[in-house]
């Protein structure tokens, strides 16, 4: 013990030494990056915020959508927990003393270190396959990853020696305690036994203290001083913790418009604090890119690429703005070296790739601040959104058909303006694509009939509707958006509305969680809401059968955005005869139709069709129809379905058009 | 290099047209008024030609108030310099009249090396008014320009191609000249936020007849030489005809319509 | 006592067209009504075959300025020699056609004068000794009536192929008179450099025209077709989205909302259905014929002229129709 003391105490210094400087490195090298972005309230809602993070980092929330790697990163992390508590425990051996046999606390905690230690060797084995073996196309295999693999193995390997070799000291008399306690090195220390105790006991210091020990302090330094990706964990709980509280999908105004200097994001500064944390929390792990609609149809985009090459931005660029005065500081422009341009406009904002992250990175806010600094700082985009801008300027509709046009779909229909309504339950919100667009035309037609069918009183705007501002928003232009959002908010407030009933999910979306912003509170359903509550009241009853297989395509604004999942799927099991098939990729993980993020109106140059690929998804389930319940989607499929040339064996419709026909 | 533009406000032809049916005209007020299609493409060209060979661009117009609103858009797209020729007796100018305030103009700004201008107005739809201004001034036409090849000050000299019937003349030409520019030589960008609201504040000036030595008699209703006698509406078009009967019939009936409206040449 | 009429006859390197004659039958009619003579005017190298040929379309006089300056058109060079001409001889009028042309010459002939002009008549006549003019204005939605009441001449240019030719009569001539006047070259501003024939006839933005093609087409053979219609036409080919996809067409082609967006005066939609995509690329359009199988489609409701029909069948016979109405 005497020869032991100075040398442990020794290393405990060295320990609190290394420690210490670990924790200042991370402090400044991550810490005092992040805030050179700038200021976001993320310190809400504690309660909350703690809950997630306990389920996410405990209970691996997100990490079970996949078997294999949940189980492997799950028997990794718990085989880790486990190490380390009963290493933690084995602390209180010095200041207590080992008594012989040794007291329970510390059996109890060698047992679990133990089944700890076999945990990770399990996992580790299972990643070690998957990373270099399988090879999935997500993972990104660097050198760091070699590294840690190989230097864990080594400190597993050399922890379990180290046991064996006092356990092999102590005799080749069989203690049945140590068999139970601490059975993988009983076994190891069995090995060990040809030699004699001298050379044993030499192993033991030198294995103990170089071998392991330093290793292990290095291990940890090496975590906290360089950028490895172990780094995940203590960067993903944080990015859990602070973590997105609203819907997904919700964007955020530009506070001044007046004042401000500036628009959207042009350089790494100029995103949020906690912007930044995403890039250093994300983990490489790539199941964004495995959903990501761009992504699997060859766009340049990926969203996992994106986060790391603005992760890499920030860390070039990050040292260096922090050592210039404000006023002096010339930072790179992100669209200029780290994001491409048809990366950026790939987006459809469909949230799949946030809906996927374990560490809840979030993508779609910062993917529209590059676009508003692109389109109202830069005026750089393709014509074709410069035509859909102008259109939605001058027409207050994406395709500049005459304002005056808006209501000729229901001329014929004996539809009320809202005004003339009297005791209005609701205002119809018909949306641009309902008003304009000849397949969407009848949508709305089937509505309407539904709704007189069931007596109820309802109005539309007529010409005086204009576009939501969707569009304008998920483009960039949120000037545009919010001079469209004040203007509709005022004609709403100026008639009374006080409950919507959208058409089309993109309208749901941005009158519900979005008008708030600007002081427009609704009451604000979808029709497929609407619908579901007729159907379940009793008062709509579906007798006429369609006797057809169906799938149902999940729109992104309805499903991830809002979770609306099972009401529409109610509303085909209520209709006799439709029998409904789900595709590979529904619910949440549902496969976007790609008009989302202003791309209705661009055209896809590179690449397969999103919408084709869709389609094919919903071929490949053999159903004859395509439900859904929103204009882009019927739009993109029905369009897919021409262009597979599938129109003899399917169709697509919209859910009002099957509840109609089976009324 | 001192590049100025020509710009002038017309109503908004692609919206919707409102017409007073009683009356038989336009109903103005309800019309959008905005920067002549034309024009656009020309202050483009101004600020593509300043890119590449720096410079200062000066936006003249000659119109009411309401015509500083084109200025200003000129102003957001970071135009140095604007300027509106404005006077009571400028009003029921003819082209000629036009052109001879516009030349004023130019003329008092001083040292402008090369003018652009569109080749038309969309509500006027004369397109001479540019061939006019450099008659007036002595300075190079250049017409139906549909790309300017390069630009050399310092020798006084500018080689455009202009696109006219059956092909591309390339043509060179001495400056100062007046160069109006046809649909498509160029994509218009638009201005940027910042822009718009800089220009909102800025006060813009005013010139009229006696600051350009303009001859009060020779311009506007007074001055014009061509006076527009009469003014017949084109009805709104409606959901139109669809033609039936015989094949040859219908032949026969829509291409006499075709050809009736002189557009085939 | 009226004074002449006089009609200016375009020519290019030298050579005049039959069009270059085209306004004289027009004029023809107009100096009979104003009880004057006609009288063509040209400027260029070696008149003598140009003032022949204008003798045989009616002009009883020719006026030239010759010279080997004026060998190749110029616009200044031209237009100095027919201001001096008008000048000299202030005719009642003076038309031009609205060629590149004779718009140049126009335009500076009349700002050498100190007057203004009417641009792209489509009408002439002579309502008590006024010669009124009508054109159309504010994107075709108004034809407005014109009088010239100062000048002198008058000077007019007209849209091409709005007046009949007149019969040659290859027995008639009549006296040319030839005026001295000459420009330096050192005074012209301008230099003939180069020109490049056009492969391509009309570029889809520019064009006055459109035939368009939709899925309707069903192939790319079914272009060809409308390719003929086009180019008889002098107009662009244009497609609809669902085309370009199917590869019947290259993208450059694309009208609508992905595509270009076009402002002709004519606009041909064969088998297009109208979708709102499409038409948010042509919608201005002056005049939109629809030819189509479907009675519902949508194009209808926005179309001038409607047509249902296939366009296999309906196309070629109204090309039928246009080439013998338009001697082609």
């Amino acid at each position: 013990m005497k020869v032991f003391l100075p040398i442990i105490l020794g290393f405990l210094v060295l320990f609190i030494g290394l420690l210490a400087i670990s924790a200042l490195s991370f402090w400044w090298r991550h810490y005092r990056l992040w805030f050179l972005g700038k200021e976001e309230n993320r310190s809400d809602q504690r309660a909350t915020r703690l809950k997630t993070l306990l389920a996410v980092t405990f209970g691996h929330f997100r990490f079970w959508k996949e078997l294999y790697p949940g189980t492997m990163h799950f028997l990794i992390f718990w085989g880790a927990i486990l190490i380390f508590l009963g290493k933690i425990v084995r602390l209180f051996l010095y200041p207590v003393g080992l008594t012989n046999p040794p007291q329970n606390i510390f059996k109890y905690a060698s047992f679990v270190s133990e089944v700890g230690g076999l945990l990770v060797i399990i996992g580790g084995c299972m990643a070690v396959y998957r990373r270099y073996i399988v090879k999935p196309s997500r993972l990104e295999t660097k050198p760091t990853n070699t590294l840690i693999y190989s230097w864990g193995a080594v400190l597993l390997m050399t922890g379990y020696f180290v046991k064996g070799y006092r356990i092999a000291i102590i005799g080749s008399g069989v203690v049945p305690d140590w068999l139970s306690w601490a059975p993988v090195s009983y076994f190891i220390s069995r090995f060990f036994l040809i030699l004699p105790t001298e050379p044993l006991n030499e192993l033991l210091v030198w294995h103990r203290v170089l071998i392991h020990a330093l290793p292990a302090f290095l291990f940890f330094a090496y975590v906290f001083i360089t950028r490895t990706p172990l780094q995940h964990f203590f960067l993903s709980p944080i990015n859990v913790y602070f973590h997105n509280l609203k819907s997904k999908g919700v964007l955020l105004p530009i506070p001044n418009f007046e004042e401000a200097e500036t628009f959207g994001v042009k350089e790494i500064s100029e995103l949020t604090w906690k912007q930044l944390l995403d890039l250093e929390a994300c983990t490489n792990c790539g199941r964004c890119q495995d959903v990501c609609p761009a992504h699997l149809s060859q766009k340049p985009l990926s969203p996992r690429r994106m986060t790391q090459n603005l992760k890499d931005h920030l860390r070039r660029e990050g040292p260096k703005l922090l050592a210039t005065p404000q006023d002096q500081r010339q930072p790179e422009a992100i669209m200029e070296t780290s994001v491409g341009e048809d990366e950026l406009w790939a987006c459809t904002a469909c949230m799949a790739c946030e809906e996927a992250c374990p560490v809840y990175v979030e993508q779609i806010i910062r993917n529209i601040d590059l676009r508003r600094y692109l389109v109202l700082v830069e005026t750089k985009y393709s014509s074709e959104i410069r035509l859909t801008l102008k259109n939605l300027e001058k027409s207050n509709n994406p395709w500049g058909a005459s304002r005056g046009t808006r209501a000729e779909w229901a001329k014929d229909l004996g539809v009320k303006s809202f005004a003339e309504v009297e005791n209005p339950e609701f205002l119809f919100w018909v949306g641009c694509v309902g008003s304009f667009d000849a397949r969407n035309q009848k949508v709305a037609t089937s509505m309407v009939k539904i709704l007189q069918a069931n007596d109820i009183r309802f109005g539309i705007l007529g010409n005086e509707e204009g576009c939501c501002g969707d569009p304008a928003r998920r483009i960039g232009n949120e000037y545009l958006f919010q001079t469209t959002a004040e203007a509709n908010i005022g004609i709403l407030k100026g008639y009374g509305v006080k409950k919507i009933l959208t058409l089309c999910p993109h309208c749901f979306h941005t009158l519900k969680n979005e008008y708030g912003q600007f002081g427009g509170e609704f009451q604000v359903i979808h029709h497929v809401q609407f619908l579901t509550e007729l159907i379940s009241s009793g008062k709509l009853k579906l007798t006429k059968p369609i006797d057809k297989v169906i799938t149902y395509h999940d729109s992104c604004y309805l499903g991830r955005a809002n979770r609306i999942f099972e009401a529409p799927r109610k509303i085909l099991n209520s209709i006799p005869g439709l029998k409904l098939v789900e595709m590979e990729r529904h619910h949440q993980r549902s496969f976007c139709c790609g008009a989302g993020g202003g791309r209705m109106w661009m055209e896809e140059h590179i690449g397969t069709r999103i919408n084709q690929m869709r389609t094919d998804q919903a071929i490949a389930t053999r159903a004859e129809l395509i439900g859904t319940a929103c204009p882009y989607c019927l739009t993109m499929l029905f369009d897919g379905i021409k262009e597979k040339g599938k129109e003899e064996t399917m169709a697509a419709y919209d859910l009002s058009e099957l509840v109609d026909q089976s009324m | 290099m001192k590049i100025a533009v020509c710009i002038k406000q017309v109503p908004d032809t692609e919206a919707e047209i409102k017409w007073d049916i009683p009356k038989g005209t336009l109903k103005r007020d309800g019309m959008n008024p905005v920067t002549n299609a034309f024009d656009e493409f020309a202050l483009e060209e101004a600020l593509l030609t300043r890119e590449k060979y720096d410079g200062d661009i000066v936006a003249i117009t000659m119109g009411p108030e309401k015509a500083n609103d084109v200025l200003r858009s000129a102003l957001a797209l970071t135009v140095n310099e604007v300027h509106r020729c404005t006077d009571e007796a400028f009003a029921g100018s003819d082209t000629y009249a036009t052109a001879s305030v516009l030349a004023a103009a130019l003329k008092k700004i001083g040292d402008v090396d090369v003018v652009f201008c569109g080749k038309q107005s969309t509500d006027g739809n004369t397109g001479v008014v540019g061939a006019e201004v450099a008659a007036i001034l002595g300075w190079s036409p250049l017409t139906y320009v549909s790309k300017v090849r390069q630009i050399d000050a310092a020798n006084k000299k500018i080689v455009v191609e202009r696109g006219i019937e059956g092909g591309i003349e390339v043509t060179e030409a001495k400056l100062p000249a007046v160069v109006s520019v046809i649909k498509g030589i160029n994509e218009p960008r638009l201005p940027n936020l910042m822009g718009i609201k800089k220009a909102a504040k800025v006060a813009i000036p005013q010139w009229n007849a006696d600051d350009l030595g303009v001859d009060k008699g020779k311009v506007g209703a007074a001055g014009a030489s061509t006076k527009v006698v009469e003014i017949a509406v084109a009805p709104p078009r409606g959901a139109g005809e669809i033609l039936k009967g015989e094949l040859e019939d219908i032949a026969n009936i829509v291409t006499d319509r075709l050809i009736d409206m002189k557009v085939i040449k | 006592m009226a004074n002449d009429v006089w009609v200016y006859i375009e020519h290019k390197d030298g050579e005049t067209t039959p069009m270059s004659f085209e306004l004289l039958g027009i004029g023809k009619t107009l100096a009979n009504e104003l009880g004057s003579g006609l009288c063509a005017f040209v400027i260029g190298e070696n008149v003598e075959n140009t003032a022949e040929e204008a003798f045989q379309c009616g002009a009883s006089k020719v006026y030239a300025v010759e010279g080997a300056i004026f060998k190749a058109f110029n616009a200044e060079a031209y237009s100095k020699a027919a201001s001096f001409l008008l000048e000299k001889y202030k005719p009642e009028v003076a038309l031009f056609r609205a060629t590149s042309q004779g718009t140049d010459v126009a335009a500076a002939s009349a700002a050498n004068l100190g007057f203004g002009l009417c641009t792209d008549s489509i009408g002439i006549r002579v309502d008590g000794g006024q010669i009124k003019l009508t054109r159309a204005a504010f994107g075709g939605n108004y034809t407005v009536t014109v009088v010239n009441e100062k000048a002198k001449p008058q000077i007019a240019t007209v849209r091409p192929k709005s007046f009949a030719m007149s019969e040659k009569d290859t027995s008639k001539s009549g006296e040319v008179v030839k005026e001295t006047f000459t420009v330096a070259e050192a005074d012209l501003n301008t230099k003939f450099l180069e020109f490049i024939k056009s492969k391509v006839m009309v570029s889809l933005v520019e064009a006055d025209i459109i035939v368009s093609g939709g899925r309707g087409t069903g192939g790319e053979e079914g272009f060809n077709v409308l390719k003929d219609l086009a180019d008889t036409l002098g107009g662009a080919v244009g497609a609809s989205r669902a085309a370009v996809d199917s590869g019947w067409i290259p993208y450059e082609h694309q009208v609508g909302q992905t595509g270009k967006t076009v402002k002709p005066k004519i606009y041909i939609a064969c088998g297009i259905s109208g979708a709102i995509q499409h038409m948010a690329g042509m919608r201005t359009s002056d005049c939109i014929v629809a030819i189509n199988k479907d009675p519902d489609a949508p194009i209808f409701k926005n179309a001038t002229i409607g047509i249902v029909g296939d366009y296999k069948v309906v196309v070629p016979k109204m090309l039928e129709k246009f080439k013998s109405k338009l001697n082609k």
